[in-house]
């Protein structure tokens, strides 16, 4: 740990130190490597996620629901970091363990001084998953979490948006049920509604405790 | 391994004991409320010098039990269907998270901590019973960060358990068996 930071202050001072040379230099094209550098240093320590340009993406507003039927907006994104995932609950076996790797993160974090994202598990299925369907499961990993639900026309305008998958394909069993084949990786949008980076599957919740946490230092 | 195989009729009786896979850690995911599908995971191994096909399951208390295979490609999870799995003389066949599973479907009730669900395997040697529990999902899964065993610890372990059987002769801890 003492390491990474003497390793991170050097890095820094090598950076300034470079930035100072380039400004006499090449003032027009300063900004976008002294951010490209930034970027590089922060993605270098991160475990299992990809990091997004500054301007890369902002989630759009969007109407969905949560528990009680209230509305769950882009509103509720602002002034919070959020670690956004999409799935089903006829999800057998990605969905429940990658909620019960989000469980073990929030263990992680119960020491920190750094706050907790919050988590929304939205479904890409609403015909089967009701938003009190959705409260119940979210609730059976962490009270916390907040399960979404809306109408099919909403999540898919939102998900498109965001760049998330969800196809929908004929159970191979034979009777007449289907399967929803979706994005595996989670986004985290920061407190002004950006996207600021993906954590990529297979989701362990010590790799994703330490990546929000490195996500969370810089850019708060 | 062969204490662990009951024979409940004079049928199985011609079954050699041995060439049915060993059982490491059979569990079913305990369910959230309303989930109408969960899933078991399993590791088998053939110490036979035959491959062994799975070619079904089913269960006497689960309406639909079938072969599932997840898969993650290019941050795409989808699932699948298998009509049939392998387990290759002498080699391990896993059941884990993100890869083969058990899909326990059309559920009607929960499935909690501590309940025991039995699942049957159809197999080419015939079909065998194992006794699943239920665990709190993400307890038990492959990679997970709950202090997750080696491949190498659960076999050690799992052998021990088998001689420590042998010894008190207690079948009903992990217990594999063959039935019609």
């Amino acid at each position: 740990m003492l390491l990474i930071a003497c390793v991170a202050i050097a890095a820094g001072v090598f950076a300034g130190s470079l930035r100072i040379g380039d400004k006499s230099n090449n003032a027009s094209s300063d900004q976008p490597t002294e951010q490209h550098a930034q970027l590089s240093k922060i993605e270098s320590q991160l475990e299992n996620s990809t990091l997004f340009p500054d301007d890369f993406k902002s989630v759009p507003p969007f109407s969905l629901l949560q528990a009680g039927n209230k509305p769950l907006t882009e509103a509720d994104l602002k002034g919070k970091w959020t670690v956004l995932f999409f799935g089903f609950t006829n999800c057998p076996d990605i969905c429940p363990i990658t909620l019960a790797e989000m469980n073990g993160v929030v263990t992680q974090f119960a020491n920190e001084t750094l706050p907790m994202p919050q988590v929304w598990f939205i479904t890409v299925d609403p015909a089967r998953d009701t938003v009190e369907k959705m409260t119940e499961y979210v609730a059976y990993f962490n009270e916390e979490f907040i399960g979404g639900s809306g109408d099919l026309t909403d999540i898919t305008e939102l998900t498109r948006s965001l760049g998330i998958v969800a196809s929908y394909t004929a159970s191979s069993s034979g009777d007449n049920t289907y399967s929803v084949d979706h994005t595996a990786s989670m986004l985290v949008i920061d407190p002004e509604l950006r996207v600021r980076a993906k954590l990529n599957a297979p989701h362990k919740a010590d790799t994703i405790a330490a990546d929000l946490k490195t996500l969370l230092t810089n850019f708060n | 391994m062969r204490n662990l195989i009951i024979f409940l009729g004079l049928w199985s009786a011609s079954v050699f004991a041995t060439d049915f896979p060993m059982i490491i850690d059979p569990v079913v995911s305990a369910t959230p409320p309303g989930a109408k599908v969960t899933a078991g995971y399993l590791t088998l191994v053939n110490e036979s010098d035959k491959d062994i096909i799975i070619n079904g399951a089913y269960s006497p208390t689960i309406a639909k039990v079938e072969i599932h295979l997840s898969r993650i490609k290019n941050d795409v999870a989808s699932m699948e269907k298998l009509d049939s799995v392998t387990v290759k003389s002498g080699e391990k066949l896993e059941f884990k998270h993100g890869s083969y599973h058990l899909m326990l479907m059309e559920l009607t009730g929960p499935l909690k901590e501590n309940d025991l669900v039995d699942v049957i395997l159809s197999t080419s040697i015939g079909d065998m019973l194992i006794e699943m529990p239920v665990k709190k999902p993400g307890m038990h899964t492959e990679g997970s960060s709950h202090g997750e065993m080696s491949k190498d610890d659960k076999a050690k372990m799992a052998i021990e358990s088998h001689e420590n059987m042998k010894k008190d002769g207690d079948m009903h801890t992990g217990q594999t068996k063959t039935v019609h």
